[in-house]
C-alpha cells in the first residue's frame, strides 16, 4: 500500500476515529498514521472540538408528554387498526397529566400551527357542558366514536345527522384536548346545562 | 451529552429490541417507553433539518411510523439505526417542503474575536452557523457522526448509500467547515481545554 493511499484512507477514517466507532484494526491503523503527522493531530483536535460543540448545542426542550398524547390520539384515530381501545388507559393518563400541569395555560412553545378553528372564544367547559364540533373530512363514524370515548364525551345528535355534532362532555376536560386532535376542524362551546 | 451511548451498546440495543417487539404486539406501555427514549434524540437530530415549527411534527411522524411498521422490522440492523433512518427520510421531505435556517438567513460569517473571554461561545455560534450552510445530505453525515456517534456503515444504512459516499460527503463537509474547525482548534490552544 502506498503512503499516499494510506494518507487518503486514514484521513477519511479520522471522523470515526474521533467518535470512537472504528473497528480495532482501523483504530490501530489511524493511530499509527497520526503518530507521524502533527497536522493530522490538529485536524483530529478540531473534529473533537466540533463533537463537543454539537453535544452542547441543543434545541429548546420539547414537551414529550404532550407529543406522546398527540401521537397516541393519531394512532387511536387510525382507522382499521384493531385493538385501539388498548390505548385509552394511557391516553387518559396522559390527558390527566396534561391537565395537572396546566396545559391549557402553558406559557411555553406551541410549535405547530393549530389544526383547528374555534367556533367561539368560550372558556374551557366544565363537566356536563355541551360542545359543538366538526370533524375533518374522511373521519369515519367509528373513528369519531373512538375519539369521543377517549375524550369522555357522548353524542347528543345521532351519528350522521349533520356535519356539526353536539356532544356532551362527561368529565372536566378542556377544549384543548379536543383541539389537539388533527381530526377536528372546528370546536366550540355551545351552551351550559 | 445527548449522544447515543456507545459505551454500553448491547444494553441499549437489547432494550430497544425488546421494546420494539412489544410495540409490534400492540403494547402501549412499550411504545410509551420507546417514545420517551427517542423523543429527545430525534428532536435534536431533526433540529438541523426542519423548521422549528416542524420538529415536533416530524418527530411524531417518525414515531408513528415506528408504531405502524414495527411488525416489519426484521432485526437486520440496530433499532436505533432503523429509527434514525425513518427520521432522516422524513426530515428530507420536510426540508424540501419548507427550508429551515431562520438562524442562517441573517448570518454574517465573520470569524469571532478569539482574544475575548467569550471567544469560545462565539466560536460555537460560528460553527453552528457554518453547519447550517452545509447541504442537507452532508449535514446529516456530520450530525450522525458527531452528535449521534454512529459508525460509517450505520450512517450508510440510514442515509441509504454506499460507505464510500458517506466518506465523500464527510470529506466535502470538512472542506466547507475547515475555517470553523481551524478556529475551534485555535480557540482550544488559546484558551485551553474545557471538557
Amino acid at each position: 500500500m502506498t503512503e499516499q493511499r494510506e494518507d487518503r484512507d486514514c484521513k477519511a477514517l479520522l471522523p470515526w476515529y474521533v467518535n470512537g466507532t472504528l473497528a480495532p484494526d482501523e483504530t490501530a491503523r489511524v493511530e499509527r498514521w497520526l503518530a507521524a503527522r502533527p497536522e493530522a493531530r490538529m485536524e483530529a483536535e478540531g473534529l473533537g472540538a466540533l463533537r463537543r460543540t454539537l453535544a452542547a448545542d441543543t434545541p429548546t426542550p420539547g414537551d414529550a408528554a404532550l407529543a406522546l398524547m398527540r401521537t397516541k390520539a393519531r394512532i387511536a384515530a387510525d382507522e382499521g387498526r384493531p385493538g385501539w381501545r388498548l390505548w385509552l388507559p394511557g391516553l387518559a393518563a396522559a390527558m390527566t397529566l396534561a391537565i395537572a400541569v396546566g396545559i391549557a395555560s402553558w406559557p411555553g412553545e406551541e410549535p405547530t400551527e393549530p389544526a383547528f378553528e374555534t367556533l367561539s372564544d368560550a372558556p374551557a367547559p366544565a363537566a356536563g357542558v355541551v360542545v359543538r364540533l366538526v370533524f375533518r373530512d374522511g373521519v369515519s363514524v367509528a373513528q369519531q366514536d373512538a375519539l369521543l370515548e377517549a375524550w369522555g364525551a357522548t353524542r347528543i345528535d345521532a351519528p350522521g345527522s349533520g356535519d356539526v355534532l353536539a356532544i356532551r362532555l362527561e368529565s372536566a376536560v378542556t377544549l384543548d384536548r379536543i383541539q389537539a386532535s388533527s381530526d377536528v376542524r372546528f370546536v366550540g362551546q355551545a351552551s351550559e346545562d | 451529552m445527548m449522544a447515543i451511548d456507545l459505551e454500553a451498546p448491547r444494553a441499549d440495543d437489547d432494550l430497544d429490541a425488546t421494546l420494539l417487539r412489544g410495540v409490534a404486539d400492540g403494547d402501549s406501555a412499550a411504545f410509551d417507553e420507546l417514545f420517551q427514549r427517542y423523543y429527545p434524540l430525534l428532536r435534536r437530530f431533526l433540529w438541523r433539518f426542519c423548521s422549528d415549527d416542524a420538529i415536533d411534527e416530524v418527530t411524531s411522524d417518525t414515531l408513528l411510523t415506528v408504531w405502524r411498521k414495527a411488525r416489519g422490522f426484521e432485526g437486520r440492523s440496530r433499532v436505533s439505526t432503523w429509527i434514525f433512518g425513518i427520521a432522516y427520510r422524513r426530515a428530507l421531505k420536510a426540508a424540501s417542503a419548507a427550508r429551515r435556517h431562520d438562524r442562517a438567513r441573517s448570518i454574517a460569517i465573520d470569524p469571532p474575536d478569539t482574544s475575548s473571554d467569550t471567544a469560545r461561545h462565539e466560536t460555537a455560534q460560528w460553527v453552528d452557523q457554518a453547519l447550517d450552510r452545509l447541504p442537507a445530505k452532508q449535514r446529516a453525515v456530520v450530525e450522525l457522526t458527531f452528535f449521534a456517534d454512529l459508525s460509517y456503515p450505520e450512517i450508510a444504512e440510514i442515509v441509504g448509500c454506499p460507505v464510500g459516499t458517506v466518506k465523500t460527503r464527510m470529506h466535502k463537509a470538512k472542506q466547507t467547515l475547515k475555517p470553523a474547525l481551524d478556529r475551534l482548534a485555535t480557540t482550544l490552544s488559546l484558551g485551553g481545554r474545557h471538557d
